[in-house]
């Protein structure tokens, strides 16, 4: 029964990561968004709030992330953020704090 | 054999082919009502399904709006298909990661559009971790 383009089959919840690569969000929020293997690859993220997001796998190649809170995200890995455009105004979680500034 | 004994013969054979021309009715009537309700409930479904491509087909349609009332009307109207058909929920990502990624390409806000935070808005709690993520 059903036809396309309506015949999937996925359970509720999210089927694919998200994808705002490229995207202007600044000034938006992702607070305790699940962003395991998102793309936000060259997105401006600007002061977005990543406030308990889960940055497992997360792309950020050439994200912009001036002023973007990220003290409590979790999974984020030193080297994707070494990929990203950050600076002092962005809050860094701890574990990653040191390191970052180096 | 009597004439008496004959026809309690007789009257006891047409019962039992009676009831089992009775048997057999209601089995046939049983057979029809299953089929036909089947048929109600596939009519009822494919209506259904009809009437929530057609809202959505508008939606999208509305989604290039210069207005941005009307495309946030679209916005809605999306999201809340998303809400009430579960299976349509990860299309409605999609277009709506879609409408952000073109609609603020090489844009330049310091706040984002209302249209822009909406989607962003219903994108997070979407996204949002369960207490078993993370």
């Amino acid at each position: 029964m059903g036809s396309a383009p309506f015949d999937h089959t996925e359970k509720k919840g999210v089927a694919k990561a998200l994808n705002l690569s490229g995207a202007n969000v600044r000034r938006t929020s992702l607070r305790r968004a699940n962003l395991e293997n998102a793309d936000l690859s060259y997105a401006n993220c600007s002061f977005v709030d990543f406030t308990g997001a889960n940055m497992k796998g997360t792309k950020l190649t050439g994200t912009i992330l001036h002023g973007a809170v990220m003290k409590d995200v979790l999974n984020l890995s030193i080297q994707q953020l070494s990929e990203a455009i950050y600076d002092d105004s962005t809050e860094l979680p701890d574990y990653l704090e040191q390191v970052a500034r180096q | 054999m009597t004439a008496v004994e004959f026809s309690e013969i007789i009257r006891n054979w047409a019962i039992v082919v009676g009831g089992g021309v009775g048997v057999a009715l209601a089995v046939w009537r049983v057979v029809v009502a299953n089929r036909q309700s089947r048929a109600t409930t596939l009519q009822a479904d494919i209506a259904r399904r009809s009437h929530i491509t057609e809202v959505f087909t508008s939606a999208v349609a509305l989604l290039d709006d210069r207005k941005l009332e009307i495309r946030l009307g679209a916005i809605y109207s999306l999201q809340q298909i998303s809400r009430d058909f579960s299976q349509f929920q990860p299309i409605v990502l999609d277009l709506l990661s879609a409408y952000v990624r073109e609609r603020t390409r090489d844009v330049e806000f310091d706040e984002p559009p209302l249209d822009i935070k909406e989607i962003t808005e219903f994108l997070r709690a979407a996204y949002e971790v369960g207490e078993n993520d993370g």
